[in-house]
């Protein structure tokens, strides 16, 4: 059985965080949204039983797109690709984000840091779906029991059990293109995984200029600072069902209340060929981008404390 | 120019209370009286080890 990753970041560095700002502000709360994929953390419920056994355990924890990723809140985004982008609804209630984040490599996005963060983390499903450009859902017939579960969970009925010509199998479930919104949920309903996301739907480059524009939708009105732990700098992000090796030395944590130069100077200090090895895919895109779109500088100042 | 802010340290040597404290005066003007969202990844699940029978 391969291990998995324990190089997330340890809930005894955050709860003095926690405690500091819980103890200044009106409201403080953990937060993260569903996950896309069929995974526990594709329902909040399960999603914070995995938080807490993860030792997330001194704070209230918000799934911030409700218990299937549906609850969402529109953010107009003067994007080049969006001008509206769908996040989690409970966002709503807080004029505040305060982004921790742990450094890695990402085998889609070049590597995950603040701006991945927070904008793939803070789209619900189907801003995550609008992310990865994931347009068009796929059932693998062979792994369906034609359990009816996604057909009773789909808001629109655009699901049917349909008798199948596959030999062996009589019936499968069958999505109707035309009528799926692709809200995402089915996905993590399936007690089979069978129904799949065209991950690669959206080229490598266009999926960081994508999350760029969540971010900024995300960040919208909103006092914020970002912390970046570049510790256990891991070439996978920390969704990955194996336990990884860092690949580098440890830095250490940086600090800013600008997205973009947060990331610059993180890709800076790991080196980005870090991440780049294999991956042939420029790290930089989503940074790029998200000055571009005003989130933020990539020139910055490094002080150290 | 933006400003970015660095502490040196590593996972055997880090110090949470001491981060927390390096953290402070950035977290006291952002805090006050604010409704905040710490956004996290809370890792994934373990997987619990079954011995086999
Ligand atoms: S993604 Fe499409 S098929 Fe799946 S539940 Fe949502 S609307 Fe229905
Ligand atoms: S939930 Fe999964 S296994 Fe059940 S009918 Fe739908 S696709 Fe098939």
């Amino acid at each position: 059985m391969r291990k998995k990753s324990n190089t997330h970041l340890k809930p005894e560095w955050i709860e003095p965080i926690y405690s500091s700002v819980a103890e200044k502000s009106k409201d403080c709360v953990l937060m993260d949204c569903t996950v896309l994929y069929n995974s526990p953390r594709a329902l909040a419920s399960s999603h914070i039983k995995v938080a807490r056994d993860n030792g997330f355990n001194f704070a209230p924890i918000v799934i911030a797109d409700g218990e299937r990723g549906r609850e969402e809140m529109m953010i107009k985004v003067d994007g080049k690709i969006f001008d509206e982008v769908r996040v989690g609804g409970a966002l709503e209630d807080y004029d505040s984000l305060l982004v921790v984040s742990h450094m890695t490599g990402h085998l889609g996005a070049g590597y995950g840091g603040a701006l991945k963060n927070v904008g793939m983390g803070l789209g619900n499903k189907a801003g995550k779906m609008e992310m990865h450009k994931a347009f068009r859902l796929k059932i693998r017939r062979r792994e369906c029991i034609a359990c009816e579960k996604c057909v009773e969970d789909c808001p629109v009925d655009a699901i049917k059990i349909k008798s199948s010509r596959i030999p062996g199998i009589s019936e499968s479930a069958n999505i109707d293109q035309d009528r799926c919104v692709g809200c995402g949920g089915c996905v993590g309903t399936c007690p089979e995984g069978a129904i799949k996301i065209p991950w690669t739907a959206a080229p490598r480059k266009e999926l960081q200029r994508r999350i760029a524009e969540y971010a900024k939708g995300a960040l919208k009105d909103k006092n914020a600072l970002f912390i970046n732990f570049l510790l256990n700098i891991t070439k996978k992000c920390d969704c990955v069902n194996e336990k990884q090796r860092p690949m580098t030395d440890d830095i250490g944590v940086l600090i800013s209340n600008d997205p973009v130069a947060v990331d610059q100077a993180s890709l800076d200090l790991i080196g980005k060929r870090t991440f780049q090895l294999r991956e042939l895919i420029d790290p930089e895109i989503q940074i790029k981008h998200g000055e571009k779109i005003g989130l933020g500088e990539r020139k910055y100042e490094l002080t150290e404390l | 120019m933006a400003n970015v802010y660095l502490w040196k340290t590593d996972v055997d040597s880090i110090d949470p209370e001491e981060l927390a404290g390096k953290l402070e005066p950035f977290l006291e003007d952002f805090s006050k009286n604010r409704r905040i969202a710490l956004k996290m990844h809370f890792g994934e699940k373990k997987k619990q080890h079954t011995p086999k029978t």
